[in-house]
């Protein structure tokens, strides 16, 4: 069952193919519900816009307890992981997280399969523009092109999308993602709902190719040797582990840095939404601990066979020739081939709080 | 807590000024009405002459305004005359609009005002109740909420001025200094757990290691917890008890100290039965100071039980002032009585020194080296200034002296430090025989909230805000 079939009667409607989309599509359809899955592409299910990996302290936790509810994601990225560690490992189990590489196709592949051969489950291509709201209860969900789904339920799972913009440099342009259009509609049919949005910004570093790293000058950082699986039903990982890499930036990084701040978009001013705190841009990180001489970057593949090397630790939006100044700065990455420049994406979100305990 | 004031809450209304009579009387209104109300009690004086009518009301006052007028009840006539004072939410005592109506101090005038302002929307405030208003509204935190009911009661000059350092938060200010370091310890320990694949997540560990740190702070926290003793006594007053045989000379003694001819005296031994209790002011300490029946052998039921009254006494004293003979040779009972004390505990003096030494010079000796025994008399008075001096010198130096330092005088206050110094011994001993530092955050947590309940929680968010100023964390 796949996106022809636009529009229709559903007991659910979800917008969104992410992880958040993904789960509840699954979750509604599995519990009987005739579910619509609404995405702009429905090749981009299940794709992970920034870091390849799933887990760590808190999310860690949080696919697990998604797992143990019937969840896609714990056995997906055990089918699909190439690295996996455990973290506090020395700790008592309370503090334990998993963590794990995906190789990020194989992931996102069998994530739109499981999708597409759910009873129940539609995939429905297109943009979701509009909400139907009567009376204060949504009655459907507008397409672009005229075609409303019918609901009694909705589940929004926009992630960066929602009147997103992306700079690189101190140029700008709408999108959710890069190479991907921005969803506007649904920001106005909130703020038409009264419901309160507020703007947020992330950002997602450069992708270098893994032939042109040399790995050599890095510190390795292999996977664990008995790799735990996220998922409760997951007997052994048996797939191949592959490493990581360990490097640091340079005093030389830190100058381009603060050399080229003025076309930083964070400090040019173009972008004024705050970003997470646990995830700061390399930009910031130089500012704000100007005392550090290095920082770490995470050197991690984005699949077993992919061509492209994600650098954890550098999330920017400079402008790409920078990146490429900056990024060749780095032990080992001196003659590194940037295959896609870093950026940083804003974009709306609901306020939080506007929800009651029980939704 | 939010420093808005809640905009539902009603005005009310009370006598603030103390109950009799006097020159000024204050009746104080707060809310969202007090202007309103206290505006409708309230005539302006004209310039020149008054003026008849209430329709000559002035204008809203602004906040910090003075004004002279005349005071009327709710059927419009005349009260008294005096001034009122507007202070506007949120820079008021409480927080909220501010009314006072400065009256003259006659308590029919001021009943009559609050009857008034009653009958025109306001509620008779319940005791502290503007206190807990100022404290909801975020004006004062607890500790200071509580020492402005220690400045009001408080008895000496001394008294006060320890009341008033903390109404200004200098306890908020030592507590939130301890909860600041408790706190960037909880952000280190949750840093090197929440951020464990971070490289060189050594760099989360507190200088010398979790239980060093942990320890150093436990001993400031006993500190603290320490300096109640010395508090209190402050805050309560050190209890002196004068104890001794029969017709030693204790009424005298107390007379004397008191000033007053305040116990019945006679030459016949057991004269005193009650307890006598009287407040003295020594050196901005106040004192209560007690007389007992003499200690000896009852001869009847009253005796006995004012021989029990006089040991209770005895063991819970501060200071025990010992009363001899210097007139008599010193028997069985005293050199028991002398035994029993404890160091420190007790001032020994040799009363009736006016009379000849029949005490035995060997034993004035003794007594001199032993227990720093001196001479008085409560007859000529000689010795008295220093008895004085020696009684000041035992209880209240020590509190004296350490009028410069802060030292807790609440007892809930004592009991939260200690609560928190207990939780951090936890963490200590936990840290010691090596258990994971996921455990020992709950302990330096809970220690947190105790010191939360001084002068408000620490909210995670101040714990992150902590850990992602301090280190640069994430991907």
């Amino acid at each position: 069952m796949s996106g022809e079939r636009i529009g229709g009667r559903f007991d659910v409607v979800v917008v969104g193919g992410g992880h958040a989309g993904c789960e509840a599509a699954l979750a509604a359809a599995r519990l009987g519900c005739t579910t619509a899955l609404v995405t702009l592409e429905s090749g981009a299910i299940g794709r992970m816009s920034c870091n390849p990996a799933i887990g760590g302290l808190a999310k860690g936790h949080l696919v697990r307890e998604i797992d143990a509810l019937g969840g896609e994601m714990g056995r997906a990225i055990d089918a699909t992981g190439i690295q996996f560690r455990l973290l506090n490992a020395s700790r008592g189990p309370a503090v334990q997280a998993p963590r794990a590489q995906a190789d990020k196709e194989g992931y996102a592949a069998r994530m739109r399969r499981m999708i597409e051969s759910t009873d129940l489950l539609t995939l429905a291509e297109g943009e979701a523009e509009d909400l139907w709201v009567e009376a204060g209860r949504i009655r459907g969900v507008r397409l672009a092109g005229g075609h409303t789904l019918e609901t009694a339920a909705c589940v929004v799972t926009t992630g960066t999308f929602l009147r997103g913009l992306l700079h690189v440099g101190l140029e700008s342009r709408p999108g959710g993602r890069i190479h991907e259009k921005p969803s506007v509609g649904l920001s106005r049919a909130f703020e038409r709902l009264g419901l309160p949005l507020g703007r947020l910004k992330t950002g997602t570093p450069p992708r270098v190719l893994r032939t042109s790293v040399d790995f050599d000058r890095m510190e390795r950082q292999p996977g664990d040797r008995e790799p735990t699986p996220f998922s409760f039903e997951t007997g052994a990982i048996t797939t191949p582990q592959i490493d990581c890499h360990i490097t640091w930036t340079t005093p030389r990084t830190h100058a381009l840095i603060r050399d080229n701040l003025d076309r930083s978009p964070l400090y040019a001013g173009v972008i004024r939404a705050v970003g997470p705190r646990y995830c700061p841009s390399i930009e910031d990180k130089v500012v704000r601990f100007a005392d550090r001489d290095r920082h770490q970057i995470f050197v991690e593949p984005e699949g077993r066979d992919h061509p492209w090397i994600y650098l954890n630790g550098l999330s920017m939006s400079l402008p790409e020739e920078i990146q490429v100044g900056i990024v060749r700065s780095i032990p080992g990455l001196e003659r590194a081939e940037v295959a896609r420049a870093g950026y940083a994406v804003e974009y709306d979100f609901v306020q939080p709080t506007v929800c009651a305990h029980t939704l | 807590m939010s420093n808005e004031p809640d905009s539902t809450a009603d005005t009310i209304v009370a006598i603030s000024s103390p109950p009799g009579r006097g020159g000024i009387g204050v009746v104080r209104l707060s809310g969202p009405d007090a202007v309103a109300i206290a505006g409708r009690l309230f005539r302006p004086a004209a310039s020149g002459a008054a003026s008849e009518r209430p329709a000559a009301r002035a204008p809203d006052p602004a906040h910090g305004q003075m004004r002279f007028g005349g005071f009327i009840d709710a059927g419009g006539e005349p009260i008294d005359e005096g001034y009122l004072v507007v202070l506007r939410a949120p820079r008021s005592f409480t927080g909220e609009a501010t009314a006072e109506l400065w009256a003259h101090g006659s308590p029919a005038v001021l009943r009559c005002l609050v009857e008034s302002a009653v009958a025109g929307g306001a509620r008779p405030a319940t005791p502290g109740e503007f206190t807990l208003r100022a404290f909801l509204n975020g004006r004062i935190d607890a500790t200071r909420a509580e020492a402005i009911r220690d400045l009001i009661e408080a008895r000496t000059t001394f008294q006060a001025k320890v009341a008033l350092d903390q109404v200004m938060g200098r306890i908020a200010r030592e507590v939130d200094r301890l909860k600041g370091r408790i706190g960037d310890l909880v952000a280190r320990v949750e840093a090197s757990i929440e951020f464990s694949e971070e490289a060189e997540a050594e760099r989360f560990a507190p200088e010398g290691g979790v239980a060093s740190a942990v320890g150093a702070l436990r001993r400031e926290l006993q500190g603290l917890a320490g300096t109640y003793d010395r508090g209190r006594r402050v805050r309560d007053g050190a209890a002196v008890a004068i104890v001794g045989l029969p017709n030693v000379g204790k009424s005298s003694l107390f007379n004397r100290l008191l000033e007053e001819e305040r116990a019945i005296v006679t030459p016949t031994a057991g004269t005193t039965r009650d307890l006598l209790e009287e407040s003295l002011d020594l050196g901005g300490i106040p004192v209560r100071l007690t007389d007992t029946a003499g200690l000896h052998e009852a001869r009847d039921e009253a005796e006995a039980e004012a021989v029990r009254r006089a040991r209770l006494a005895l063991e819970s004293a501060d200071l025990l002032l010992v009363v001899l003979d210097w007139s008599q040779p010193i028997g069985e009972e005293e050199r028991a009585l002398l035994r029993d004390l404890g160091p420190g505990r007790a001032l020994v003096a040799l009363n009736k020194c006016d009379l000849p030494c029949r005490i035995g010079m060997d034993q004035v000796i003794f007594l001199r080296k032993r227990h720093g025994a001196f001479e008085v008399s409560a007859r000529s008075g000689e010795g008295i200034g220093d008895l004085r001096g020696r009684l000041r010198d035992a209880i209240c130096a020590p509190v004296v002296a350490a009028r410069e330092e802060m030292f807790l005088t609440n007892v809930r206050h004592r009991d939260l430090v200690r609560r928190a110094a207990l939780a951090l011994e936890h963490a200590e001993r936990a840290a010691g025989v090596g258990i994971g530092e996921e455990y020992l955050v709950l302990d330096l947590k809970q220690a947190l909230d105790h010191l939360g309940e001084i002068t408000g929680p620490v909210g995670i968010e101040t714990i992150y805000e902590t850990i992602f100023s301090t280190f640069c964390i994430g991907k």
